[in-house]
């Protein structure tokens, strides 16, 4: 891993991208931003091109798969991984569809989302 | 997380592979899938199996035969080991492997290998509803040594399809291919597609189990198709697994690009991706097939050529029979379709009710809707009643090899002729008419049908005739066995009856035939002096009549001496939908079957008599007893006035004449049963909803009429 790779962290609650970036961070990962919803996240996307992109399901304005079509429509390589609560299997489903690379049940376990991390980046 | 369906676990592989391709593979995933198909099918090829070996007995050497039994051992082998009953899955293996010895000529069909088979067949039966049951399994050790004997007196000879066969029985558990699937996989060997058995492991505590096995078909369904996975699609949607699951993935990938494909998702702890041998080579194109069975001729025995022979058939055989019935037909659950039913019984009902509405409130269009909801209502009824039908073949196709056992054990010479196989009646009446049948078969052979020598003394051919028809007539289906036997024993049948007590000891002379029937029906009575294993398990003449008019039909029993007999059974094409005479009684509406109604009249109170305290009629120099309904029913007896309504019903052979209310009329009614709840209660044999929505309990004349005899009696 010659260049630490970003990322760009999509929660509705600041407590959860918080909690993300601190571990992410740790791991030899950069975030380069944070949205707080689905368009802003489309938006972010655009402009910041991250390697990584984490997304919440459930959030307002445009929820998390409506963002993934999005940002697969932009760009078709884009390598997202879906965050969802326990009992979400039909739309972690749905994210996969929509193109999601992996999926991370909450509450994280911070070895977790470094694999999913590296994973989704290899 | 019903939102999920089995589809949605196998992502659509678009233009990887064909999408017949892609079809047959999901198909076969749909095959391991529910316990209940899985029986079905059983079943099915259970009665393949008899039926063919019935044919190889009457002709050895019968090719087909043989290839449709082999195919039918190998296809049960295959279903037993994807649902993981092992036991059934080794047993009919060594089952296959006689039969495939047969099959390829290294063994002959002599009748002790065919004894050994149906022995082996009979043990199968067992051994499936057993293990179906989740009972514990029988000890087959004896006919296990039985077919292992003749499988290894050929052992020297058989070098090549049977070792091979057994290797890949026992690597590939429970994820093991079967004809078809390897037919699969020849097919896609054209376009470079290799089997693989992919083994995974999830790491311990994984969320979402179901979630994390879709990404590994996702991203295995990149590589190639997923022709079968275990446990079943089902189970692991419904996280019904551990941690390991396997698949066999057809693809043109490589084994380290399948590997890496696997590990670099999340949460795996490990991966082991094996190829798959299937018996023919995957790359051989059927050219250079029949160039290896050449080969493989010239150094070993000629015969191995005509297995390739075969083995080719087979392929060809297959892809055609798999196209056509797949296409045809499709297996549904029948909860399903009798909860199908269930809801346009429900539809007619409440159509009944909006047509009820007053014609005048009604504008012409709405009139005209009406008319048309009507006669589409009526359609779907007709349609969904015509779900439900089966053929009759069901039933039938278990009685070739009863009839073979029966009279090879009564020593007798049988042919037994089936007419009208097709003749399709509801579902539920096949299920219950079986029994009866198999009573009136054994009654023929034991009791009917005489010895050879004695056929030939009385001038009949030495090989009897048993012949089993069945056709449908007006509104209803008619089953008919009979046998050019010696006719009913109108000698036997009154000594019988004298010592039984159905006739007074001193009863001077002889039956009529009339009569005879008349006393077979009687309960206990049973001509059968031993009580062979063949027939009389108690079971007479009076229980096949009860079951049969249980089922709303009627037994009818034709028979001159020396000539033979013939019992008729009548059926009722459907048991859903019934014609029901209404009435009323203490303000509450019943539903009476048309069927047990004779007859309705008017009495006037000093009309009835009192005869050993029971209240009687006579009726055109009858005696009719008359029962208040209500009463029966067990409420107040009711003040009707002078002039009375009764009904009178008839069941097993007594009129009873029924007080009721008020008659309402004639009306088809849809039956539901009571729930569990009730259980059954005498003299009410289920519900109905009527237009209006009140409902209406239907009775049971049996069971009224019965209920009152043991009160007098």
């Amino acid at each position: 891993m010659s260049l630490a790779k970003t990322v760009l962290i999509t929660d509705d609650t600041a407590f959860m991208r918080m909690t993300l970036r601190n571990v992410i961070q740790k791991n030899g990962f950069t975030v380069v931003g944070e949205a707080s919803d689905g368009e802003e996240a489309v938006n972010k996307y655009k402009e910041l091109r991250p390697d990584l992109v984490t997304m919440d399901i459930t959030m307002p304005k445009m929820d998390g798969i409506s963002a993934i079509k999005e940002i697969m429509k932009f760009d078709s390589n884009a390598r997202i991984i879906v965050c969802s609560a326990m009992g979400q299997k039909p739309m972690v489903i749905e994210a996969l569809n929509a193109g999601a690379r992996d999926f991370l049940v909450k509450p994280f376990d911070a070895q977790r989302v470094v694999e999913a991390l590296h994973k989704a980046s290899s | 997380m019903e939102s999920v369906s089995l589809r949605s676990l196998l992502p659509i592989t678009g233009s990887r592979v064909s999408a017949d391709d892609w079809w047959k593979g999901a198909r076969a995933l749909d095959a391991s899938e529910f316990k209940d198909v899985f029986a079905a099918e059983a079943q099915e090829y259970l009665q393949v199996l008899n039926k063919d070996l019935l044919r190889l007995e009457n002709s050895p050497g019968d090719r087909n035969a043989l290839n449709d039994m082999f195919r039918a051992a190998h296809s049960l082998k295959g279903m037993s080991s994807t649902m993981g009953y092992q036991e059934l899955a080794d047993f009919t293996h060594q089952i296959e492997s006689v039969l495939d010895l047969l099959r390829v000529g290294e063994l002959s069909a002599t009748e002790s290998v065919v004894n050994v088979l149906f022995r082996a067949f009979d043990d199968l039966q067992v051994l499936l509803e057993k293990t179906l049951l989740d009972q514990p399994l029988p000890d087959l050790d004896e006919t296990k040594a039985k077919l292992r004997s003749l499988v290894l007196k050929q052992d020297t000879a058989n070098t090549n399809t049977d070792n091979e066969e057994s290797s890949v029985t026992h690597s590939a558990v429970g994820l093991e291919m079967d004809d078809y699937d390897k037919d699969v996989c020849r097919q896609a060997a054209a376009d470079g597609y290799a089997p693989y058995k992919i083994l995974i492991t999830l790491r311990p505590k994984t969320l979402l189990k179901s979630v994390r096995v879709y990404t590994v078909f996702q991203a295995l369904e990149n590589l190639g198709t997923i022709i079968k996975c275990n446990p079943s699609a089902q189970d692991l949607e419904n996280e019904q697994f551990d941690r390991d699951f396997g698949v066999i993935l057809l693809t043109r990938a490589d084994r380290e690009t399948i590997r890496l494909t696997v590990e670099n998702i999340s949460e795996i702890e490990s991966v082991v991706v094996e190829p798959v041998p299937i018996q023919e080579p995957v790359q051989a194109k059927p050219a250079q097939m029949v160039r290896v069975a050449e080969a493989a001729a010239a150094e070993a025995a000629a015969s191995t050529e005509a297995a390739a022979d075969v083995k080719e058939q087979d392929r060809v055989f297959q892809g055609y029979s798999r196209g056509v019935y797949s296409d045809r037909f499709i297996r549904v659950e029948t909860d399903r379709l009798d909860s199908l039913i269930n809801l346009v019984g429900e539809l007619v009902i409440s159509k009944t009710q909006v047509l009820e509405i007053d014609a005048d409130l009604l504008t012409d269009t709405a009139r005209s809707a009406l008319v048309q909801l009507d006669r589409v209502t009526t359609e779907l009824q007709y349609a969904a009643m015509k779900l439900r039908m089966v053929p009759i073949k069901q039933v039938f196709d278990r009685f070739p090899r009863l009839v073979r056992d029966l009279a090879q054990a009564a020593g007798k010479n049988i042919n037994l002729e089936i007419f009208g196989e097709d003749t399709e009646l509801d579902r539920s009446l096949v299920n219950q008419i079986g029994d009866p049948l198999v009573h009136l078969i054994r009654n023929s052979i034991d009791h009917g049908i005489e010895t050879t020598q004695k056929r030939l003394a009385a001038g009949k051919p030495a090989q009897a005739t048993l012949r089993l028809s069945a056709f449908h007539e007006g509104g209803h289906v008619i089953i008919q066995v009979y046998d050019d036997g010696q006719g009913l024993s109108l000698n036997r049948i009154t000594q019988t009856a004298k010592e039984r007590g159905l006739l007074p000891a001193d009863f001077d002379g002889i039956l009529t035939m009339d009569q005879a029937i008349d006393l077979i029906f009687q309960p206990g009575f049973s001509t059968n002096q031993v009580v062979t294993d063949l027939s009389g398990r108690g079971v007479g003449m009076d229980v096949v009549k009860s079951i049969v008019e249980g089922l709303g039909g009627h037994v009818e029993v034709e028979s001159s001496p020396g000539e033979g007999t013939c019992v008729t059974i009548k059926l009722p094409l459907t048991l859903a939908i019934i014609k029901a005479l209404l009435i009323t009684c203490g303000n509450q509406v019943y539903a009476l079957p048309i069927q047990s109604v004779r007859e309705n009249l008017l009495v006037t109170r000093s009309q009835i008599k009192t005869v050993s305290q029971q209240h009687v009629i006579v009726l055109r120099s009858e005696i009719l007893p008359i029962v208040d309904l209500a009463e029966s029913l067990g409420f107040k007896p009711q003040d009707h006035g002078e002039t009375l309504t009764v009904i009178v019903v008839e069941s097993h052979g007594e009129k009873t004449g029924f007080i009721v209310d008020d008659i309402i009329g004639q009306q088809e009614i849809v039956i539901k049963s009571l729930s569990d709840f009730l259980g059954s209660i005498r003299g009410i044999s289920g519900a109905t909803v009527l237009g209006n929505g009140e409902v209406a309990l239907i009775l049971d004349h049996n069971t009224l009429i019965k209920g009152r005899n043991d009160v007098v009696g």
